[in-house]
């Protein structure tokens, strides 16, 4: 107790000094003549009592001191006056400081603003209550993540399962609706949701209600939540959407209540609607898997104990169901890591590639201050010589170089509150919970953290350095510095690491670079070029005759095609890389597969006739659908060459049987008319799925997408597409018009940026290295100029001189790129899932860029040599 | 000149908070003269000794200080004891005797043997 209040004491003690010196300097005055007054009735003359007064003082000054020491914390002081001044140098070197402050603080920001995503990605606990106890549950088959559950597997679990609070199903997909607005049609996107998803992940509505459980049994009346921006955008504010009804797909749903505009959850949806067991998306039957499920534990219950008990259902389900269910299980993992999956590599691999370039930084700035080192011999060396401590030396160097850092963790915080907005747009997600534009206190920990290490990490060498015992010795030999061995081996060092360094980057970059490059190249199986996108949504009420609808579509297809420009026009319900779809238990009608019915799937399609060739998607065999594939006809496929390959073999697929479970009490079953070929149908990295197409004709959907093929730039005739479908029917909305390009540009965008983010780094490291090789040669050229004048004058030819400098400088490059080269073989491997079509140890990328460097390096390098080279031997002797 | 002994910090300070409580309100000066005199001149209080311990009590909330006029009209500081000092002092000297008490008992016997 008495020594806290003491601290604290001394801790005011540290202000307002100034009275208590004054105070302090009167008292011992006062004392002072105390004591002569004495001396003096003690019969001393006033000249003796003086003397012998201050004699018995033991030192006025000394005395002082020992107060002051003890008045104030003597450590925090010298600290304060260390800092001080660290100050003082920034005040007197400007430029220098400058340089370092900058070149650290972009290293310092970079690191923070990444930071700051994977803090919000990653870290901070989801915005719901309690988020450490949700799971996300997914569906695996034979251990592989499907990740999809299906509707009567979700209630089964639902129902058996007791360790959970919650237990809620979403189905994961947008789906939209046409809404008749002010201005025309526009389209809206809902979803189905459990009734109590929002009572599971605990978070109330800023409107209205939660649905309640009767409206989640079947029948009960139609309602739905929705979203804030469509309750504003739709009724201008919240609280007026509640009570009112809008139509979803043609019937009326009433909306009970409005979520927060902080909530997101997968995608951002304008409105959920209660999902119902056997009706709309959850009417599909075991092998139908379309669900995601959300899980709050109870508390108290580990997440290693629920998944015990979901495996006890699962092994049930797979007694009961042996059809649908052998091998399946639901895997339940913590719901932010799971949603995180597939975000964090490119976060990591930016983190690491900003890391790796702050540590080139702080190598460069160790380097300067190395250099400046021995040029603050002198002043050191003083230092010393007038009593100053080793530790005393080092810790007041280590005071500059942190009172760099902190300045340049300053400026690099502000420059992160600047990069966060603009970072996830480059790595290419979106960070959608938590609120960006915020810097928490985890982050600004953080950038305090990083800028203490930096600083530490370049001011440790020259703090030793600095401080090293033969300070006084060399003031002793005199002002005139020479470079020891020891410390050109320590800058060198510094060198061959940013070399290094730079090179480990410059590989990562260059795998991703080729890597794109290759993806961007790749085939996909049709014509990309020339090719207009959209989509087209027949309102549900008004096209509820299936024949309305076909009747829709191929006056459509007339039209478009009578277009001036257009070659040819396609329709599909889906389209390759843009949209997505499902897939269907498919086999060969005439030799059903034993068990795993259900595990061979192929993606289904509907098309029109002439979709294959507006795409240019090769007819290998047989023919297109035409007219006499509809209603009443036997039905009809199309198959792509893979699906061929997979259930008929090396046999002609033409004429035979497939069977497809559509999800009807019985199969459907198919002839095979045509094969054609294989298209990557999810994402150009990923190989084309068995596929089969059926007719338009027998499986008429209120939604198509269109592929229009036109001789010039498809965007031209985006307006005329739009005025014809208009003209057929004003309340339908042509969406989504986009070229086929720009689609396929879109889904690369992740890898593009990706690539170019590392790039960029890696040119950052590059030029930071190559500034370091540079500063290296040149003092040491600066160094020689005396040395290498008396070689000139022995005789020594330019082109002599040229060589050692160089010698010197590329033994350094290539002892960097030699180290690089060893790290980047082992350390490209965890690059490996986002390659494609490369290895990690990809032996092109490894030369180019070797050779890259060594070009630049020896560029480095041939500055200061030339420099070297034009030495005049008689300056260079005179300069002594 | 003989060698006067220094007094050292922990010492001090009980000699101080002695000198305080028998003397009452007292400057720098007159606790250094109180000491010396009471050692028999056996003791050299220095300002580097006596006004950091001073400074030390005062933080530990042991005596108090206040600036007054010394008896020829000279402005002065004046130490006082406080409660927490009273209590302190006590406990000190009764350690103080303890240890004395024990040491002199080490020391005794051998005298009466020699």
């Amino acid at each position: 107790m008495r020594a806290v209040r003491a601290f604290l004491f001394r801790l005011t003690g540290l202000l307002d000094k100034g009275r208590k010196d004054r105070e302090m300097t009167e008292e011992f005055e006062s004392h002072l003549q105390m004591q002569i007054e004495e001396n003096l009735r003690a019969g001393m003359t006033p000249a003796e009592a003086r003397r012998e007064a201050l004699l018995k003082s033991g030192g006025l000054e000394a005395s002082k001191e020992s107060c002051r020491d003890r008045r104030g914390l003597p450590l925090i002081e010298t600290v304060v006056r260390d800092f001080a001044y660290g100050l003082r140098q920034v005040r007197r070197s400007p430029g220098f400081a400058a340089v370092v402050v900058v070149t650290l603080a972009l290293g310092i920001g970079a690191n923070t603003a990444t930071f700051s995503i994977i803090d919000a990605v990653l870290l901070k606990p989801l915005p719901f209550r309690d988020p450490a106890r949700l799971v996300l549950a997914r569906c695996t088959m034979g251990g592989a993540l499907n990740p999809l559950v299906s509707a009567p597997d979700y209630y089964d679990y639902r129902e058996q399962a007791n360790y959970f609070e919650g237990f809620s199903a979403v189905f994961p997909i947008p789906l939209d609706t046409t809404l008749q607005g002010d201005a025309g049609p526009e389209r809206a996107t809902f979803t189905y949701v459990a009734y109590d998803l929002f009572h599971t992940l605990g978070v109330n509505p800023a409107a209205g209600r939660w649905f309640t459980p009767e409206e989640g049994r079947p029948g009960a009346s139609n309602v739905v939540i929705v979203s804030e921006r469509f309750a504003r955008r739709r009724f201008g504010t919240p609280g007026k959407a509640v009570g009112t009804s809008f139509p979803i797909n043609g019937t009326p749903h009433e909306v009970v209540g409005v979520m927060p505009a902080t909530f997101h959850f997968l995608d951002d949806v304008d409105a959920w609607a209660p999902m119902r067991r056997g009706e709309s998306v959850a009417g599909a039957p075991r092998q139908f898997h379309n669900w995601l499920i959300v899980g709050r534990l109870k508390p108290g219950v580990s997440r290693e104990g629920a998944q015990r008990q979901l495996d006890v259902i699962s092994k049930r389900l797979e007694r009961q169901y042996p059809a649908s269910n052998a091998s399946k299980a639901l895997q339940v993992d913590p719901l932010q890591a799971a949603l995180a999956e597939g975000r964090t590599p490119p976060l990591f691999l930016l983190m690491a590639a900003v890391g790796l370039v702050l540590l080139i930084a702080c190598a460069n700035v160790a380097g300067l201050q190395l250099a400046r080192g021995s040029v603050r011999r002198p002043e050191l060396a003083l230092r010393a010589a007038l009593g100053a401590s080793r530790v005393r030396i080092a810790r007041q160097l280590l005071a500059e170089s942190l009172t760099f850092a902190l300045l340049s963790g300053v400026l690099g915080v502000a420059l992160a509150c600047w990069l966060q907005r603009l970072l996830p747009v480059v790595v290419g997600l979106d960070v959608n919970s938590g609120s960006p534009g915020r810097m928490g206190w985890q982050v600004l920990l953080f950038a305090l953290a990083l800028s203490i290490l930096t600083g530490v990490l370049f001011g440790v060498a020259p703090a030793l350095r600095g401080s090293s015992s033969h300070l006084i010795r060399e003031f002793a030999v005199g002002a005139r510095t020479t470079d020891t061995k020891t410390r050109m081996s320590l800058r060198d060092g510094l060198v061959v690491g940013q070399v290094a360094v730079s090179l480990i980057l410059l590989i990562g970059a260059g795998l991703l670079i080729r890597s794109f490059m290759r993806l961007a190249g790749t085939n996909p199986g049709f014509e990309i070029q020339h090719l207009l996108t959209g989509e087209v949504r027949l309102p549900q009420a008004q096209y509820a005759d299936r024949n309305r609808r076909i009747r829709f579509f191929d006056g459509l297809r007339e039209d478009l095609a009578a277009i001036h420009g257009v070659k040819a026009a396609g329709f599909t319900s889906r389209l390759p890389i843009r949209d997505g779809g499902g897939d269907y238990p498919a086999w060969d009608a005439d030799h059903p597969p034993a068990e795993s019915a259900y595990q061979r799937t192929a993606q289904r399609l509907h098309v029109l006739p002439g979709y294959f060739d507006a795409v240019h998607i090769p007819l290998l065999a047989g023919r297109d659908f035409g007219r006499s594939d509809r209603d009443n006809a036997p039905l009809t496929m199309v198959v792509n060459e893979r699906m061929a390959r997979t259930l008929f073999a090396d046999r002609s697929p033409l004429g035979r049987r497939v069977s497809v479970d559509m999800g009807g009490p019985q199969p459907a079953t198919f002839e095979v008319v045509g094969v054609v070929g294989d298209v990557r149908l999810s994402s150009v990295g990923d190989s084309a799925p068995v596929t089969m197409y059926l007719s338009y004709y027998q499986f008429p959907d209120t939604k198509l997408r269109f592929a229009i093929r036109t001789d010039r730039d498809p965007a031209s005739i985006g307006q005329r597409v739009r005025r014809l479908v208009l003209a057929r029917d004003r309340t339908v909305p042509v969406e989504n018009l986009v070229s086929m390009e720009n689609v396929i540009g879109d889904s690369l965008a992740p890898q593009r940026t990706i690539s170019v983010t590392l790039a960029l780094f890696a040119a950052v490291a590059l030029m930071l290295a190559s500034i370091g090789l540079y500063g290296v040669l040149a003092y040491s050229v600066s160094r020689r100029t005396h040395e290498i004048g008396v070689r000139v004058a022995l005789g020594a030819s330019r082109r002599e001189v040229l060589g050692l400098v160089l010698k010197r400088g590329m033994a350094l490059a290539l002892s960097g790129l030699a180290a690089g080269i060893v790290a980047a073989f082992g350390l490209t491997r965890l690059l490996k899932d986002m390659l494609f079509g490369i290895g990690p140890n990809d032996p092109a990328t490894f030369m180019a860029v070797s050779i890259l460097l060594t070009l630049v390096a020896a560029l480095a390098c041939a500055i200061p040599a030339r420099r070297a080279a034009k030495v005049d031997p008689m300056v260079a002797l005179r300069y002594e | 000149m003989a060698e006067k002994a220094d007094v050292w910090q922990g010492t001090l300070a009980l000699m101080v908070l002695k000198t305080l409580e028998s003397m009452g309100a007292l400057h720098g000066y007159g606790i250094a003269r109180r000491i010396e005199q009471t050692s028999g001149g056996l003791l050299a209080v220095r300002y580097g000794t006596l006004y950091p311990a001073l400074l030390k009590l005062e933080q530990e909330g042991y005596v108090s200080a206040e600036w007054g006029i010394s008896d020829n009209n000279r402005r002065a500081k004046y130490y006082t004891l406080t409660r927490a000092g009273k209590k302190q002092l006590a406990k000190e000297a009764r350690e103080w005797n303890r240890t004395t008490g024990i040491i002199s008992r080490f020391f005794s016997p051998s005298e009466e043997a020699s």
